[in-house]
Protein backbone atom coordinates (compact mmCIF):
# COMPACT_ATOMS: atom_id res chain seq x y z
CA UNK A 1 0.00 0.00 0.00
CA UNK A 2 1.38 3.14 -0.83
CA UNK A 3 1.45 6.05 2.12
CA UNK A 4 -0.06 9.39 1.64
CA UNK A 5 1.93 12.01 2.75
CA UNK A 6 -0.19 12.27 5.72
CA UNK A 7 0.34 8.68 7.09
CA UNK A 8 4.14 9.01 6.71
CA UNK A 9 4.02 12.27 8.62
CA UNK A 10 2.08 10.09 11.09
CA UNK A 11 4.43 7.41 11.44
CA UNK A 12 7.31 9.62 11.60
CA UNK A 13 5.57 11.68 14.83
CA UNK A 14 4.99 8.21 16.29
CA UNK A 15 8.30 7.44 16.17
CA UNK A 16 9.59 10.22 17.23
CA UNK A 17 7.25 10.01 20.13
CA UNK A 18 8.70 6.36 20.81
CA UNK A 19 12.23 7.50 20.90
CA UNK A 20 11.32 10.29 23.19
CA UNK A 21 9.72 7.80 25.33
CA UNK A 22 12.69 5.23 25.26
CA UNK A 23 14.97 8.36 25.98
CA UNK A 24 12.26 9.19 29.10
CA UNK A 25 12.98 5.97 31.19
CA UNK A 26 15.40 5.84 33.97
CA UNK A 27 18.18 3.30 32.10
CA UNK A 28 21.47 2.35 33.82
CA UNK A 29 23.47 1.75 30.41
CA UNK A 30 27.04 0.38 32.54
CA UNK A 31 27.77 -1.06 36.12
CA UNK A 32 31.26 -1.13 36.62
CA UNK A 33 32.57 -3.10 40.09
CA UNK A 34 35.78 -1.57 41.11
CA UNK A 35 38.40 -4.77 42.68
CA UNK A 36 40.85 -3.42 44.25
CA UNK A 37 44.02 -4.77 46.55
CA UNK A 38 44.38 -2.32 49.24
CA UNK A 39 46.96 -1.15 50.95
CA UNK A 40 46.46 -2.90 54.49
CA UNK A 41 45.76 -6.24 52.80
CA UNK A 42 49.39 -6.01 50.63
CA UNK A 43 50.96 -4.82 53.44
CA UNK A 44 49.32 -7.98 55.18
CA UNK A 45 51.29 -9.71 52.42
CA UNK A 46 54.44 -8.41 53.34
CA UNK A 47 54.40 -6.11 49.91
CA UNK A 48 53.94 -2.37 50.93
CA UNK A 49 56.10 -1.23 48.27
CA UNK A 50 56.90 1.98 49.87
CA UNK A 51 53.31 3.05 49.94
CA UNK A 52 52.63 6.61 50.94
CA UNK A 53 52.74 6.65 54.35
CA UNK A 54 51.90 3.13 55.39
CA UNK A 55 50.44 3.45 59.18
CA UNK B 1 10.14 2.97 53.00
CA UNK B 2 13.05 3.01 50.59
CA UNK B 3 16.05 4.59 51.98
CA UNK B 4 19.15 5.27 49.26
CA UNK B 5 22.71 4.86 50.54
CA UNK B 6 24.44 8.26 51.57
CA UNK B 7 28.16 7.85 49.55
CA UNK B 8 26.41 8.73 45.92
CA UNK B 9 28.25 11.10 43.77
CA UNK B 10 26.10 12.16 40.58
CA UNK B 11 28.65 13.67 37.49
CA UNK B 12 27.67 14.41 34.66
CA UNK B 13 29.70 13.22 31.72
CA UNK B 14 29.09 14.12 27.72
CA UNK B 15 25.77 12.37 26.94
CA UNK B 16 25.63 10.35 30.31
CA UNK B 17 25.57 10.92 33.97
CA UNK B 18 27.89 8.70 36.09
CA UNK B 19 26.77 7.87 39.73
CA UNK B 20 29.81 6.47 41.84
CA UNK B 21 29.53 4.99 44.83
CA UNK B 22 32.79 4.79 46.63
CA UNK B 23 31.59 2.87 49.59
CA UNK B 24 30.07 -0.10 47.43
CA UNK B 25 33.33 0.63 44.67
CA UNK B 26 30.66 0.72 41.81
CA UNK B 27 30.33 3.31 38.90
CA UNK B 28 26.65 3.34 36.61
CA UNK B 29 26.81 4.93 33.73
CA UNK B 30 23.11 5.86 33.63
CA UNK B 31 20.82 8.83 31.56
CA UNK B 32 19.28 11.96 32.80
CA UNK B 33 16.20 10.25 33.62
CA UNK B 34 18.08 7.91 36.31
CA UNK B 35 19.49 10.90 37.97
CA UNK B 36 15.73 12.26 38.50
CA UNK B 37 15.06 8.76 39.84
CA UNK B 38 17.46 9.39 42.39
CA UNK B 39 16.43 12.62 43.55
CA UNK B 40 13.54 11.48 43.63
CA UNK B 41 14.11 8.64 46.18
CA UNK B 42 16.35 9.97 48.29
CA UNK B 43 13.70 13.37 48.58
CA UNK B 44 10.68 10.80 49.27
CA UNK B 45 9.24 12.80 46.63
CA UNK B 46 7.01 10.06 45.28
CA UNK B 47 5.07 7.37 47.09
CA UNK B 48 4.01 5.51 44.12
CA UNK B 49 6.64 5.08 41.19
CA UNK B 50 6.12 3.79 37.88
CA UNK B 51 7.19 0.38 36.43
CA UNK B 52 10.31 1.46 35.01
CA UNK B 53 11.02 3.01 37.66
CA UNK B 54 10.34 0.41 40.06
CA UNK B 55 13.09 -1.85 37.60
CA UNK B 56 15.30 0.52 38.68
CA UNK B 57 15.05 0.38 41.91
CA UNK B 58 14.93 -3.14 41.95
CA UNK B 59 18.58 -2.88 40.10
CA UNK B 60 19.60 -0.15 43.06
CA UNK B 61 18.43 -3.21 46.02
CA UNK B 62 20.62 -5.57 43.83
CA UNK B 63 23.65 -3.08 44.08
CA UNK B 64 22.98 -3.00 47.40
CA UNK B 65 22.15 1.18 47.00
CA UNK B 66 19.35 0.82 48.77
CA UNK B 67 18.49 0.41 52.51
CA UNK B 68 21.77 -0.93 52.75
CA UNK B 69 24.40 -0.22 55.66
CA UNK B 70 27.40 1.83 54.83
CA UNK B 71 30.42 1.04 57.09
CA UNK B 72 32.79 3.58 56.96
CA UNK B 73 36.36 2.75 56.79
CA UNK B 74 37.71 3.78 60.45
CA UNK B 75 41.14 2.09 60.53
CA UNK B 76 42.34 1.75 57.15
CA UNK B 77 45.98 1.19 59.26
CA UNK B 78 46.60 -1.27 62.12
CA UNK B 79 44.50 -0.28 65.14
CA UNK B 80 42.88 2.43 67.16
CA UNK B 81 45.08 2.25 69.67
CA UNK B 82 48.71 3.70 69.25
CA UNK B 83 50.94 0.62 68.61
CA UNK B 84 53.33 0.34 65.63
CA UNK B 85 54.73 -2.63 64.64
CA UNK B 86 56.66 -0.38 62.38
CA UNK B 87 59.54 2.02 62.52
CA UNK B 88 61.14 4.55 59.95
CA UNK B 89 64.32 6.01 61.04
CA UNK B 90 65.44 9.02 60.21
CA UNK B 91 69.26 8.38 60.48
CA UNK B 92 70.86 11.70 59.84
CA UNK B 93 70.10 15.49 58.79
CA UNK B 94 73.22 15.25 56.67
CA UNK B 95 72.95 14.94 53.06
CA UNK B 96 75.37 14.32 50.04
CA UNK B 97 72.45 16.19 47.67
CA UNK B 98 71.47 20.19 48.44
CA UNK B 99 67.85 19.48 46.63
CA UNK B 100 67.03 23.35 45.73
CA UNK B 101 63.39 22.57 47.56
CA UNK B 102 64.72 20.01 50.13
CA UNK B 103 61.43 19.54 53.27
CA UNK B 104 63.78 18.73 55.97
CA UNK B 105 66.35 21.70 55.51
CA UNK B 106 68.94 19.00 55.03
CA UNK B 107 72.71 19.67 55.99
CA UNK B 108 71.54 23.23 57.99
CA UNK B 109 72.43 21.35 61.32
CA UNK B 110 74.35 18.22 61.45
CA UNK B 111 72.41 15.30 64.04
CA UNK B 112 72.49 11.85 64.24
CA UNK B 113 70.56 9.19 65.22
CA UNK B 114 71.48 7.17 68.70
CA UNK B 115 71.98 3.66 67.80
CA UNK B 116 70.59 2.50 71.30
CA UNK B 117 67.86 4.47 70.40
CA UNK B 118 67.44 2.20 67.68
CA UNK B 119 67.64 -0.78 69.41
CA UNK B 120 65.05 0.39 71.86
CA UNK B 121 62.48 1.24 68.93
CA UNK B 122 63.02 -1.99 67.34
CA UNK B 123 62.48 -3.62 70.97
CA UNK B 124 59.10 -1.87 71.24
CA UNK B 125 57.66 -2.65 67.70
CA UNK B 126 58.79 -6.79 68.09
CA UNK B 127 57.01 -6.09 71.73
CA UNK B 128 53.68 -4.83 69.84
CA UNK B 129 53.86 -7.20 67.07
CA UNK B 130 53.90 -9.80 69.84
CA UNK B 131 50.88 -8.53 71.17
CA UNK B 132 48.56 -7.95 68.18
CA UNK B 133 49.57 -12.17 67.23
CA UNK B 134 51.14 -10.00 63.69
CA UNK B 135 53.93 -12.18 62.09
CA UNK B 136 56.02 -9.38 60.66
CA UNK B 137 57.65 -6.31 61.46
CA UNK B 138 58.31 -3.22 59.28
CA UNK B 139 61.96 -1.30 59.36
CA UNK B 140 62.18 1.98 57.31
CA UNK B 141 64.88 4.30 56.23
CA UNK B 142 64.58 7.79 55.16
CA UNK B 143 65.88 11.25 55.11
CA UNK B 144 66.15 14.14 57.10
CA UNK B 145 69.28 13.85 54.65
CA UNK B 146 70.49 10.83 53.20
CA UNK B 147 69.16 7.80 55.33
CA UNK B 148 72.52 5.76 54.15
CA UNK B 149 74.90 8.05 54.53
CA UNK B 150 74.94 6.76 58.04
CA UNK B 151 75.98 3.58 56.75
CA UNK B 152 77.38 1.52 59.72
CA UNK B 153 73.78 2.60 61.35
CA UNK B 154 71.81 1.12 58.56
CA UNK B 155 73.67 -2.09 58.39
CA UNK B 156 74.05 -2.48 62.74
CA UNK B 157 70.30 -2.04 62.83
CA UNK B 158 69.37 -4.61 60.27
CA UNK B 159 71.36 -6.91 61.50
CA UNK B 160 70.03 -6.59 65.11
CA UNK B 161 66.05 -6.39 64.01
CA UNK B 162 67.07 -9.49 61.58
CA UNK B 163 68.39 -10.93 64.58
CA UNK B 164 65.79 -9.69 66.98
CA UNK B 165 62.92 -10.76 64.87
CA UNK B 166 64.29 -14.16 64.08
CA UNK B 167 64.23 -15.02 68.22
CA UNK B 168 60.62 -14.40 68.07
CA UNK B 169 59.72 -15.91 65.06
CA UNK B 170 58.87 -12.63 62.83
CA UNK B 171 59.86 -11.68 59.63
CA UNK B 172 61.09 -8.61 58.89
CA UNK B 173 60.55 -6.22 55.99
CA UNK B 174 63.10 -3.50 54.87
CA UNK B 175 62.26 -0.36 52.73
CA UNK B 176 64.55 2.68 52.52
CA UNK B 177 63.91 6.04 50.33
CA UNK B 178 66.93 6.96 48.59
CA UNK B 179 68.55 10.02 46.54
CA UNK B 180 70.63 6.92 44.78
CA UNK B 181 74.00 8.57 45.17
CA UNK B 182 75.22 4.99 46.26
CA UNK B 183 78.45 2.96 45.77
CA UNK B 184 78.61 -0.06 44.48
CA UNK B 185 78.87 -1.97 48.00
CA UNK B 186 75.93 0.07 49.40
CA UNK B 187 73.92 -0.88 46.54
CA UNK B 188 74.76 -4.87 47.31
CA UNK B 189 73.76 -5.14 50.70
CA UNK B 190 70.68 -3.41 49.73
CA UNK B 191 69.68 -5.57 47.07
CA UNK B 192 70.73 -8.48 49.47
CA UNK B 193 68.71 -7.14 52.21
CA UNK B 194 66.19 -4.74 51.53
CA UNK B 195 62.43 -5.33 50.38
CA UNK B 196 62.25 -2.41 48.70
CA UNK B 197 63.84 0.47 47.92
CA UNK B 198 62.20 4.14 46.58
CA UNK B 199 64.49 6.21 45.04
CA UNK B 200 64.04 10.30 44.58
CA UNK B 201 65.05 11.43 40.71
CA UNK B 202 63.41 14.11 39.39
CA UNK B 203 63.40 13.53 35.51
CA UNK B 204 65.41 13.51 32.65
CA UNK B 205 69.23 14.74 33.17
CA UNK B 206 68.55 18.86 32.92
CA UNK B 207 65.76 18.60 35.50
CA UNK B 208 67.55 16.35 37.95
CA UNK B 209 71.06 18.37 37.86
CA UNK B 210 69.55 21.43 38.40
CA UNK B 211 66.68 20.43 41.23
CA UNK B 212 68.99 17.89 43.04
CA UNK B 213 72.46 19.04 42.67
CA UNK B 214 75.21 17.02 44.97
CA UNK B 215 76.34 18.70 47.60
CA UNK B 216 79.94 19.99 46.01
CA UNK B 217 77.62 21.28 43.44
CA UNK B 218 78.38 18.51 41.17
CA UNK B 219 75.92 16.84 38.86
CA UNK B 220 73.58 14.10 40.49
CA UNK B 221 72.39 12.48 37.39
CA UNK B 222 74.94 9.49 36.42
CA UNK B 223 75.09 8.53 39.59
CA UNK B 224 71.25 7.83 40.21
CA UNK B 225 70.47 6.26 36.86
CA UNK B 226 72.95 3.79 37.51
CA UNK B 227 72.00 3.05 40.41
CA UNK B 228 68.72 2.32 38.65
CA UNK B 229 70.46 0.32 35.90
CA UNK B 230 72.23 -1.90 38.70
CA UNK B 231 68.54 -2.54 40.71
CA UNK B 232 67.07 -3.70 37.43
CA UNK B 233 69.83 -5.51 36.21
CA UNK B 234 69.12 -8.65 39.22
CA UNK B 235 64.83 -7.57 39.09
CA UNK B 236 64.75 -5.81 42.79
CA UNK B 237 61.74 -4.28 43.51
CA UNK B 238 61.85 -0.41 43.84
CA UNK B 239 59.90 2.46 42.70
CA UNK B 240 60.93 6.26 41.81
CA UNK B 241 59.24 9.45 42.94
CA UNK B 242 60.08 12.76 41.38
CA UNK B 243 59.15 16.58 42.94
CA UNK B 244 56.90 18.12 40.04
CA UNK B 245 58.15 21.90 40.49
CA UNK B 246 57.20 25.14 38.30
CA UNK B 247 60.48 24.20 36.53
CA UNK B 248 59.39 20.62 35.82
CA UNK B 249 55.99 20.74 35.43
CA UNK B 250 55.82 20.93 31.26
CA UNK B 251 58.16 18.41 31.16
CA UNK B 252 56.34 15.48 32.88
CA UNK B 253 55.70 13.64 30.00
CA UNK B 254 59.88 13.98 29.23
CA UNK B 255 59.77 12.59 32.53
CA UNK B 256 57.42 9.71 32.71
CA UNK B 257 58.71 8.57 29.24
CA UNK B 258 62.25 8.41 30.59
CA UNK B 259 61.03 7.12 33.74
CA UNK B 260 59.04 4.31 31.93
CA UNK B 261 60.46 3.90 28.59
CA UNK B 262 64.77 4.08 29.47
CA UNK B 263 64.28 3.30 33.30
CA UNK B 264 61.65 0.71 32.80
CA UNK B 265 60.67 1.58 36.42
CA UNK B 266 57.28 0.09 37.29
CA UNK B 267 56.12 2.16 40.24
CA UNK B 268 56.56 5.68 39.22
CA UNK B 269 55.45 8.62 42.20
CA UNK B 270 55.11 12.23 40.79
CA UNK B 271 54.56 15.18 44.37
CA UNK B 272 53.79 18.69 43.13
CA UNK B 273 56.40 20.73 45.13
CA UNK B 274 54.85 22.02 48.44
CA UNK B 275 56.80 24.61 49.42
CA UNK B 276 58.49 24.21 52.68
CA UNK B 277 61.73 23.62 54.00
CA UNK B 278 63.95 25.13 51.71
CA UNK B 279 61.71 25.78 49.60
CA UNK B 280 59.82 27.95 51.80
CA UNK B 281 61.91 30.69 50.67
CA UNK B 282 61.23 30.34 47.07
CA UNK B 283 57.76 30.21 46.75
CA UNK B 284 57.58 30.32 42.90
CA UNK B 285 58.94 26.89 43.03
CA UNK B 286 55.41 24.97 43.38
CA UNK B 287 53.68 23.96 39.79
CA UNK B 288 50.70 25.75 38.76
CA UNK B 289 47.95 22.52 39.79
CA UNK B 290 45.77 23.26 36.54
CA UNK B 291 48.76 22.22 34.76
CA UNK B 292 50.03 19.10 37.00
CA UNK B 293 46.13 18.12 36.73
CA UNK B 294 46.74 18.22 32.69
CA UNK B 295 49.82 16.80 32.33
CA UNK B 296 49.54 13.82 34.81
CA UNK B 297 46.58 13.01 32.64
CA UNK B 298 48.36 12.76 29.52
CA UNK B 299 51.27 10.85 31.49
CA UNK B 300 48.67 8.13 32.69
CA UNK B 301 47.97 7.43 28.77
CA UNK B 302 51.69 6.54 28.64
CA UNK B 303 52.20 4.13 31.84
CA UNK B 304 49.10 2.65 31.47
CA UNK B 305 49.79 1.23 28.09
CA UNK B 306 52.97 0.04 29.73
CA UNK B 307 51.04 -1.61 32.72
CA UNK B 308 53.96 0.27 34.86
CA UNK B 309 51.55 2.79 38.06
CA UNK B 310 51.60 6.04 38.12
CA UNK B 311 50.40 7.85 40.89
CA UNK B 312 49.96 10.75 43.29
CA UNK B 313 49.19 10.93 46.97
CA UNK B 314 46.35 13.21 45.89
CA UNK B 315 44.99 10.21 43.86
CA UNK B 316 44.49 7.00 45.28
CA UNK B 317 41.07 5.66 43.85
CA UNK B 318 42.07 2.18 44.84
CA UNK B 319 42.43 3.31 48.70
CA UNK B 320 39.41 4.07 50.94
CA UNK B 321 40.07 5.48 54.05
CA UNK B 322 39.43 7.95 56.47
CA UNK B 323 42.35 9.20 57.60
CA UNK B 324 44.66 10.23 54.81
CA UNK B 325 48.08 8.58 56.52
CA UNK B 326 50.03 7.21 59.39
CA UNK B 327 50.65 10.15 60.31
CA UNK B 328 47.07 10.25 61.93
CA UNK B 329 47.51 6.72 63.02
CA UNK B 330 50.42 4.60 63.84
CA UNK B 331 53.40 6.26 61.81
CA UNK B 332 56.77 6.07 64.03
CA UNK B 333 59.58 7.68 62.88
CA UNK B 334 62.30 8.49 65.08
CA UNK B 335 64.74 11.43 64.52
CA UNK B 336 67.82 12.19 65.19
CA UNK B 337 67.53 13.31 68.61
CA UNK B 338 65.34 10.39 69.89
CA UNK B 339 62.36 12.24 69.40
CA UNK B 340 59.10 10.63 67.61
CA UNK B 341 57.40 12.49 65.04
CA UNK B 342 54.33 11.01 63.02
CA UNK B 343 55.68 13.16 59.85
CA UNK B 344 58.50 13.24 58.18
CA UNK B 345 58.04 16.54 56.74
CA UNK B 346 58.42 17.34 60.61
CA UNK B 347 61.75 16.39 61.45
CA UNK B 348 62.90 19.16 63.62
CA UNK B 349 61.91 19.92 67.07
CA UNK B 350 62.70 23.59 66.06
CA UNK B 351 59.74 23.33 63.46
CA UNK B 352 56.86 25.13 64.86
CA UNK B 353 54.87 22.13 63.74
CA UNK B 354 56.28 20.04 65.72
CA UNK B 355 53.92 21.09 68.19
CA UNK B 356 51.62 18.66 66.42
CA UNK B 357 53.37 16.26 65.39
CA UNK B 358 56.08 15.42 67.47
CA UNK B 359 54.61 12.89 69.85
CA UNK B 360 56.80 10.98 71.74
CA UNK B 361 60.69 11.03 72.57
CA UNK B 362 62.96 8.50 74.21
CA UNK B 363 63.36 9.09 77.72
CA UNK B 364 66.92 8.10 78.60
CA UNK B 365 66.48 7.91 82.28
CA UNK B 366 63.62 5.26 82.20
CA UNK B 367 65.56 3.78 79.18
CA UNK B 368 62.13 3.11 76.89
CA UNK B 369 59.87 5.83 74.54
CA UNK B 370 57.42 8.05 76.17
CA UNK B 371 54.35 9.13 73.58
CA UNK B 372 52.36 12.39 74.38
CA UNK B 373 48.86 10.63 74.17
CA UNK B 374 47.05 13.64 73.75
CA UNK B 375 48.48 14.45 70.73
CA UNK B 376 48.13 11.18 69.13
CA UNK B 377 44.45 11.15 70.11
CA UNK B 378 44.40 14.72 68.51
CA UNK B 379 45.58 13.64 65.17
CA UNK B 380 43.89 10.19 64.99
CA UNK B 381 40.72 12.77 65.11
CA UNK B 382 41.86 14.56 61.77
CA UNK B 383 39.45 11.95 60.13
CA UNK B 384 37.64 13.21 57.15
CA UNK B 385 34.10 12.83 58.75
CA UNK B 386 35.44 15.82 60.40
CA UNK B 387 36.48 17.77 58.06
CA UNK B 388 33.63 19.91 56.83
CA UNK B 389 34.95 21.04 53.55
CA UNK B 390 35.00 17.63 52.76
CA UNK B 391 31.64 16.19 53.24
CA UNK B 392 30.50 16.59 49.82
CA UNK B 393 33.62 15.91 47.87
CA UNK B 394 33.43 12.72 45.44
CA UNK B 395 37.16 12.63 46.49
CA UNK B 396 36.83 12.06 50.13
CA UNK B 397 37.22 8.38 51.31
CA UNK B 398 40.54 8.14 48.64
CA UNK B 399 41.72 11.55 49.81
CA UNK B 400 40.89 11.79 53.28
CA UNK B 401 41.52 15.43 53.91
CA UNK B 402 44.63 15.50 52.16
CA UNK B 403 48.30 15.82 54.10
CA UNK B 404 47.41 17.80 57.56
CA UNK B 405 50.89 18.81 57.60
CA UNK B 406 49.81 21.19 54.21
CA UNK B 407 46.56 21.98 55.92
CA UNK B 408 48.44 23.38 58.46
CA UNK B 409 50.52 25.20 56.84
CA UNK B 410 47.75 26.44 54.82
CA UNK B 411 46.06 27.89 57.84
CA UNK B 412 43.83 24.92 59.05
CA UNK B 413 44.41 21.63 59.89
CA UNK B 414 40.93 20.34 59.41
CA UNK B 415 40.73 22.82 56.36
CA UNK B 416 42.72 21.89 53.34
CA UNK B 417 40.78 23.28 50.36
CA UNK B 418 43.47 25.94 50.13
CA UNK B 419 46.27 23.51 49.35
CA UNK B 420 46.79 22.39 45.67
CA UNK B 421 46.58 19.06 46.47
CA UNK B 422 42.72 19.13 47.04
CA UNK B 423 42.38 20.70 44.00
CA UNK B 424 44.15 18.15 42.38
CA UNK B 425 42.53 15.26 43.95
CA UNK B 426 39.02 16.39 43.17
CA UNK B 427 39.56 16.90 38.97
CA UNK B 428 41.69 13.36 39.04
CA UNK B 429 39.56 11.13 40.83
CA UNK B 430 36.65 12.34 38.94
CA UNK B 431 38.83 11.99 36.13
CA UNK B 432 40.01 8.47 36.76
CA UNK B 433 35.77 7.63 37.25
CA UNK B 434 34.95 8.85 34.29
CA UNK B 435 37.65 7.32 32.40
CA UNK B 436 36.71 3.78 33.85
CA UNK B 437 33.01 4.65 33.54
CA UNK B 438 33.92 5.26 29.70
CA UNK B 439 35.39 1.68 29.86
CA UNK B 440 39.31 3.02 30.20
CA UNK B 441 41.15 0.39 31.46
CA UNK B 442 44.79 0.08 33.23
CA UNK B 443 44.81 3.11 34.92
CA UNK B 444 46.48 1.98 38.31
CA UNK B 445 47.55 -1.78 37.92
CA UNK B 446 46.09 -1.80 41.62
CA UNK B 447 42.37 -1.51 40.44
CA UNK B 448 40.26 -4.09 37.79
CA UNK B 449 37.37 -3.07 36.59
CA UNK B 450 34.26 -5.11 35.71
CA UNK B 451 32.02 -4.30 33.45
CA UNK B 452 28.97 -5.26 33.72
Amino acid sequence: MKKTKNENLFTQDLGNKMIKNKVQRPEISRIIEIKVETAEVRCSKGDCDGDYSPG
Amino acid sequence: MIKLIEELYVIPDKKHFIVYAPLKRKILQVNKEFVKLLDKIRNQKAALFGADERMCIESLKNLDFINASEDYPENTFGTTEYSPTSVTFLPTSNCNLQCIYCYSNSNLESENLSIDVAFKAIDLIIENALKQQLTQIQIGFLGGGEPFLEWDFVTTIIRYAQLEAKKNDLSTYFTGVTNGVLSEKKIDFIIKNFNYLNISIDGTKEIQNIQRPKKNRKESFESVVRTIYRLNEVGFKFGTRSTISSMSVNNMIDIVKFLNNDLHVKKIHFEPLHPCGRAKMKLNLAPDPLLFIANFKKCLSITSKSKSELFCSAIRLDTLTSRFCGALNQNFYVVPNGYVTACTEVSSIDDHLSEIFFIGRFDTENGKFVFDEKKIRALSERKVTNIPCCSECIAKWHCAGACPVKGVLAGNLYDPSATINCLISKELTEFYIKSIANGKKGLSPRITEIYN
